[in-house]
């Protein structure tokens, strides 16, 4: 039961953390690929280079802004990770501890009388659903914001 | 002075004890073996034939308070003539000078007599054997405990509990949410549709039990449930031989608000299960009718153990009949810090490990 109990938060928390670790690479993915698209723009836009120089000089500096940008939330994004792990593992050994302790208390009042139904003495006499209302939320989509 | 009878051996005289593996009485010391119904007759017989008169004079010592006196009853041990001073609801116990099982009949007479028994299906050693299985595997027990653990007494007790039947009217209503998500290149939609949703029915409860008695802890009976009704018998003083027995001391009036209370929870839950194909239900509101029937009074076996460690009392209870084993333990605080401490470090070792991974 415990290991049962211990599974599933793990399950739960790997899940989580998978999603975490994804949307921190799915972002700098995103970030990467704005950062190329304004390249690509300045390329053309910009009238006083030719188009070949201009085009390196503009993967230069790319190259160099990239570079700057891991570096710099290379450290940010380990400790990061770090703190997520140990919140993650704080809430398994939680979970887990509290799972021990409850098997030391096994005295607990009984809420409920299932135990004693009768069989097959349950008759559902009426079984009526109406619609009341339908209400429609909308949120802008994340990406847009950027 | 208080009505008991004792229960001798046909053959040898010695004391006949109800014997939990043959579901007979045997006596201890010829291990002659006899069907209860043959007790009972045989003793009724006698009973009948041999009416003799104990007139014993209590007058001795100094007054009782007012009502004092109504909570103690006194017996005389008919093996050795010894006082047996016992709670005025003690429907059987031991003499404690000559260890004779002795059984209280006039706790069990009239309106006071059971309707049913479940015998005792588990002995003592089942019982000894069934703490030491519980206290196996715990990883948050302090180690003192098992190995200094000397259990002060282990005693069989029939605990009065009252059955009742209910039959159930319900009418329930809920509120429910269905929701759709989508999204377009612009936004996310969340559309939610509200229903109300109406369900009445009939439902029957029976047997439900609640103890009957003020000495037995009301959580402990609950945890150690279910019995098996079904191999309940017709209720006889001999089936109590050797064991504790205690009469009711709560009335089946006071009794029905806990059945009541239980019943209602459950119909609840399953009245709540027929709402289905929603992302959320809550119930709105709920009338519930309950008719009670007549309420049974039956005896349920149930072996006690005590422990004693560190100047704390440790209670634990075992279902005599399904050997079902409760009991609340001590927490070792220092090792569940270090299982706490130990499982955050492989945990966070483990995801931190992993994060490089994904």
């Amino acid at each position: 039961m415990i290991f049962k109990k211990i599974a599933a938060s793990l399950a739960a928390s790997l899940v989580l953390f998978t999603g975490v670790i994804c949307e921190d690479k799915i972002n700098s993915a995103v970030d990467i690929e704005c950062v190329s698209i304004s390249v690509t723009y300045a390329d053309y836009d910009d009238s006083d280079c030719a188009y070949s120089d201009c085009n390196i000089a503009c993967i230069d500096t790319y190259e160099m802004n990239n570079a700057a940008l891991q570096t710099s939330s290379g450290s940010g994004s380990v400790v990061k990770q770090f703190v997520i792990s140990l919140i993650i593992a704080l809430i398994i050994a939680a979970i887990a501890v509290g799972s021990m302790v409850g098997q030391l208390k096994t005295v607990r009042k009984k809420q409920e009388a299932s135990d004693y139904k009768k069989e097959g003495s349950f008759r559902l006499e009426e079984s009526r659903d109406t619609f009341l209302y339908k209400k429609v939320n909308k949120v802008p989509r994340s990406n847009n914001n950027k | 002075m208080a009505e008991m009878i004792e229960y001798n051996c046909p053959s040898c005289g010695g004391k006949l004890e109800f014997d939990s593996t043959s579901q007979k009485m045997k006596c201890p010391f010829c291990d002659s073996i006899f069907e209860i119904d043959t007790i009972q007759q045989y003793y009724a017989e006698m009973e009948n034939s041999d009416k003799s008169t104990m007139n014993w004079d209590t007058q001795a010592g100094t007054e009782w308070q007012d009502g004092e006196a109504d909570k103690i009853g006194v017996y005389s041990c008919q093996s050795c003539g010894g006082d047996i001073v016992a709670d005025s609801t003690t429907a059987a116990s031991k003499c404690p000078y000559c260890d004779n099982p002795v059984v209280m009949t006039g706790s069990l007479s009239g309106d006071l007599k059971p309707d049913f028994v479940i015998p005792f299906k588990l002995d003592k050693k089942a019982a000894k054997e069934a703490l030491n299985r519980y206290l196996d595997g715990k990883r948050l027990l302090p180690k003192v405990f098992r190995t200094e653990n000397h259990i002060d007494e282990i005693k069989g007790v029939y605990v009065p509990v009252w059955l009742f039947d209910a039959g159930v009217n319900a009418r329930m209503m809920y509120k429910a949410e269905k929701r759709r998500m989508w999204s377009d290149a612009s936004y996310s939609y969340t559309e939610t549709s509200y229903y109300s949703a109406v369900r009445a029915g009939k439902i029957d409860f029976e047997l439900v039990p609640v103890d009957g008695s003020t000495k037995m802890d009301d959580d402990i009976m609950e945890s150690i449930e279910p019995y098996r009704f079904n191999e309940a018998v017709d209720f006889q003083t001999a089936y109590l031989s050797g064991y504790m027995a205690d009469r009711y001391d709560v009335s089946a009036e006071e009794s029905i608000k806990r059945a009541n209370e239980r019943i209602k929870k459950s119909t609840e839950q399953i009245f709540a299960q027929t709402v289905k194909g929603y992302s959320s239900v809550v119930n709105e509101s709920s009338r519930i009718n309950l008719t009670n029937g007549k309420a049974k009074y039956a005896l349920y076996p149930v072996w006690m153990l005590n422990t004693t460690w560190n100047g704390n009392k440790y209670t634990f209870a075992m279902n005599g009949q399904t050997g079902k084993f409760v009991g609340n333990l001590p927490v070792d605080k220092s090792a569940a810090i270090r299982w706490f401490a130990g499982i955050t470090a492989v945990a966070t070792a483990v995801l931190f490990g992993l994060s490089f991974l994904l």
